[in-house]
């Protein structure tokens, strides 16, 4: 293995993600000035959420789907969201061990 | 001032987990790959992005194909535009050199709690995920050399006892 090439990939990787960061709220100041943006910028988060976190559910498979609801559920009621995921991971724990279902 | 570190790092708990448990994984793929723990952690210092750097000691084999690396891992990091775009109302009454500083503290767990809790005083609290996370990266690294010298050991035991049976 190649240290100087390791410390290449960490330099460049870095210095272009610090630019994609950077671009990403400096560019967002500049384009609010255009009308209709804003809708678009304020739909963002909600998008971003569901395309990172539903791929991950439908992974795990049918029971990622039960526990996501009850995570879901459980957050609703309580509103602590250390409980509902900690009871999530616990359900899925129980199935990949034969425990459930 | 205390206090918003206390609440930033109370409200990033539940998710500090999720990156013990990255962490460790990580650690280990990094012992095959025979990257150093310096080299971890300058990884999870200066490019502080969990998926892409999973990405960057999967694809580090030999002969090393820098172009492909520094490509791919960008390409999953594209996401941070959007991320940060989206923060443009946190950050609307700060210079330039402010917003060039905290940008670098946003990653995909402390932006998720911080746009639920759309707090204002969010520079303290992206500071203080980013210190939550790297403690808990770096935390967990270590923890990946106990646990395989733990290993080691009871391999040697194991073989020794083996040995004197026979």
């Amino acid at each position: 293995m190649n240290d100087i090439n390791t410390l290449l990939i960490i330099l460049f990787v870095a210095i272009g993600t610090y630019f994609l960061r950077f671009s990403g709220l400096y560019l967002a100041n500049k384009l609010n000035k255009i009308k209709n943006v804003d809708l678009f910028l304020e739909a963002i988060p909600v998008t971003l959420l569901i395309s990172l976190i539903i791929p991950s559910i439908i992974k795990v498979g049918t029971i990622g789907i039960i526990a996501s609801i009850i995570s879901i559920l459980i957050m609703y009621k309580t509103k602590n969201s250390f409980f509902a995921m900690s009871i999530a991971v616990f359900v899925v724990a129980l199935h990949r061990n034969g425990l459930l279902l | 001032m205390i206090n918003n570190f206390k609440y930033g790092f109370k409200a990033n708990l539940p998710i500090s987990i999720s990156v013990l448990a990255y962490g460790i994984v990580l650690g280990v793929i990094c012992t095959s790959k025979s990257i150093t723990f310096l080299q971890l952690a300058l990884m999870n210092i200066f490019i502080f992005a969990g998926s892409s750097q999973f990405v960057i000691v999967d694809m580090i084999t030999n002969p090393i194909n820098l172009s492909i690396i520094i490509g791919s891992a960008l390409l999953i990091n594209l996401r941070y535009f959007l991320i940060t775009a989206s923060l443009n109302d946190f950050f609307k009454n700060s210079s330039i050199n402010k917003k060039a500083l905290f940008v670098h503290f946003v990653t995909d767990e402390s932006w998720a709690v911080a746009i639920n809790k759309k707090r204002s005083d969010l520079f303290v609290y992206l500071i203080t995920a980013f210190f939550a996370i790297i403690l808990e990266r770096n935390i967990s690294n270590i923890s990946y050399i106990i646990v395989s010298s733990l290993i080691g050991c009871y391999v040697y035991v194991y073989i020794n006892k083996k040995r004197s049976y026979e």
